[in-house]
Formats: structure tokens, sequence, C-alpha cells
């Protein structure tokens, strides 16, 4: 697959962080940037590592997530086009804190610091983007270890597969728009792959999902609303 | 300059640094379970002190410096690893890790990828020659009194 080497040409660059960026500045990240292919499965970045530079997805799908004790993956969220890899730990000039994985074959560019920081110097609106997401991860945290301490196995489940719908909707067939195993399910919910599987054929019986191998579908939205105990 | 860097090329420069005829298979797999990582100017930290090594980077290009105050640093070219000794020690970092040259390629490998690479006996066998190197370089910055016990 073609990777533009010009940001301006980029397929995500409507949904990317650098979308409201001057053509300078587009210029400017453009000018140094190398574009990474990564098959699925491959590892994009290790927690612990000091990547001097931030990735922006030009496609694919890619978990982030942390090693628990005894290797378990603890999936934190998902990322995809136009989304950015890395920013937090180099602006906070930490190691990374959470490790990162293709989903699917994914391409990205690597931007390295100096072109970032120098755009993040000479534009005040573009900072301030970065200080919203930033909050809007830790929001987004806060709610995860909320769910985790709060919520049930099958509560947590259900807001997991209405997350990953709003993520990356869903296929011509109504399934969820991206293929993940149990197990990547059980480590997002934070529970044993086996419970998974059990909830999964409850909620199926329910009449809330359907399934096809790997596949979800969600069949009742509002009622697997009721479950997580969202209330829009 | 505009760069496209893709999987083969990764395992292919592994290939050619590695001392010993690496099966495709097995390169793949590293490539797969390792990271890659690259620096764009010299002084950019590959560690700082007090980082607790969750891995350690091979140097694919490039060269790369371990600073020790008050005396010569440590340097480190292509082919060679860097945070091995605190990695395998599970110790915190003692020293700063820079890049010293313009422009730094190289994977990181995490214990996950680690566990793997020395479960093949080549592998293994580069590690601790690579691990010896390192004490040997630690040994020459010591005064001759010094050296004896490392």
């Amino acid at each position: 697959m073609e990777t533009p080497h010009h940001c301006q040409m980029c397929l995500s660059h409507q949904k990317s962080t650098f979308s409201d960026l001057s053509n300078d500045a587009k210029d400017e990240l453009s000018r140094l940037k190398t574009c990474v292919s990564f098959r699925k499965g491959q590892v994009i970045i290790h927690e612990g590592a000091r990547p001097q530079g931030v990735y922006c997805i030009h496609r694919g799908k890619v978990k982030l997530y942390t090693m628990g004790t005894e290797g378990k993956e603890q999936i934190i969220r998902f990322i995809t086009n136009g989304e950015l890899i890395g920013y937090r730990s180099l602006l906070s000039d930490e190691a990374i804190s959470a490790s990162a994985t293709a989903l699917e074959d994914t391409f990205a560019c690597y931007i390295p610091k100096s072109s970032f920081f120098k755009v993040i110097e000479e534009n005040p609106k573009f900072s301030l983007k970065l200080l919203k997401m930033s909050c809007h991860e830790l929001g987004e945290a806060g709610k995860m270890i909320t769910s985790l301490a709060q919520k049930n196995v099958k509560e947590r489940l259900a807001e997991i597969l209405l997350i990953l719908r709003a993520t990356f909707g869903e296929d011509e067939e109504g399934y969820l728009d991206i293929s993940l195993t149990r197990e990547e399910i059980a480590n997002m919910v934070g529970t044993a792959t086996e419970s998974v599987i059990r909830l999964i054929s409850e909620l199926k019986k329910e009449g809330y999902i359907s399934s096809k191998g790997k596949r979800i579908a969600v069949s009742d939205r509002s009622a697997l609303q009721q479950i997580a105990n969202i209330f829009e | 300059m505009f760069r496209i860097v893709g999987f083969n090329t990764i395992q292919e420069t592994l290939k050619a640094l590695l001392p010993f005829n690496a099966s495709n298979l097995l390169l793949e797999e590293i490539v797969m379970q390792s990271s890659f990582i690259q620096f764009h100017g010299v002084g950019e930290c590959l560690f700082k002190k007090g980082d607790f090594p969750l891995g350690f980077y091979f140097i694919l290009h490039g060269k790369a410096e371990i600073l020790i105050p008050g005396t010569e640093s440590i340097k480190l070219v292509s082919g060679q690893m860097v945070g091995l000794d605190a990695f395998l020690e599970e110790e915190k970092l003692l020293f700063d890790v820079i890049s010293s040259s313009p422009h730094l390629e190289s994977i990181f490998i995490d214990r996950r990828c680690y566990e793997f690479m020395i479960n093949q006996a080549p592998f293994k066998k580069f590690i601790d020659q690579s691990l010896l190197r390192y004490i040997g370089a630690y040994r020459q910055l010591l005064v001759p009194s010094q050296s004896m016990f490392l």
C-alpha cells in the first residue's frame, strides 16, 4: 500500500490530530517523517522504551496494553486512523507506559521529536488540542478504573462491546469492524477467557448480540446499555 | 528526508548484523515480537539513569554512548546491545545512554522476546558474548587495582 509522502495527501488527514495545522506546519511534519509498515501481530512499541518521536496511524488498528504480573495483558484502548501513539511520554519525558501491537496490517508515520516539538511551539491551537486529548484520555482512564472496580464482568463486557462499536463501527453485515480473539476481549474486560466465552453465549441466548466465528454483532444496543449501566 | 521502513528491511538488517546464520523463521519471530525504534539526533535519550529496564535495545544502524560521569563514555555501534546488563540484573539503569550519531535505528527487545531468543542456542551464545563484551568495556574504565574485581 502506498503511504503518502506529505501529510496533506494522507487519507486519514481529516481524522488526524494534525488536520487543523497550516500547510507550513504540515511541511515540517512531512520533512523528517519515516513511514513504517507493521504486519498483523507485530509490536509497534514496547512499554519501557524511550522513542524520541510519535507515531501517527495512517491506516490500521492497534491495541494499547500493559503487561500485568504473570505476563497477562490488560488492554487499555484501541487506536485507529489519524490517532497518535507515544505523545504523552514524549511530552512528559518518560519511558512509554503501555505497549502497542498491530491488530491488522498497519501503516504509521513516525514523526521525530524535533519536528513535533517545533509544531507544538509554533501552534498554540495545536498545543491546546493535545492538552484536550491528554485530558480526555485521563478521563477515560478514570472511567475504566471505576468500571473495573465497581462493575461485574457481564456489565464490563457489555460496556466493552459498546465501546468497540463506537470506536470501529460495523461492517456491511452488521458485525463489529474489528477482529478480536476471545482472549483479547477478556484482556480488555479484565477477566479470564473462559468467563468471556460463557458470557458471550449468555448475551447471545438473550438476543442482545449475535456472533459468527470471531465476529460479534450488537443486536440490541439499548439492552446492552442497560446491562452496562450506561445512561445517555 | 522521507523514508519507508518495512518488515523485510528490519529483518534483512538484523540478519546482516548477526554473527551466525539465523533462519528466516527465527528472524521473523524476533521482528514480530520486538519494536523498531529510531532516533533522529545526537544526544537523544535511549535510557535515562534510574529507568527500570523492561527491555534492551539492539542497534541496527548508528552509534550510542553510555555516559559515565568523570570518565570516558562507553561507545556502542551497530550489532551491539544497549541496557542488556541492567535488564538481566533487573536493576535500574546506572547511567544515561544517548545516541551519538545523527541517525540511530534499533529494535527494542522486551522480556517476552528475550525469553524466545535465549531458547535458541546461537542467540544465547551471542547474548552471552555481548554481556562479556560489556564487562570488558566497564573493566577498561577502571584502574588496575579495581579491575581485578570485575
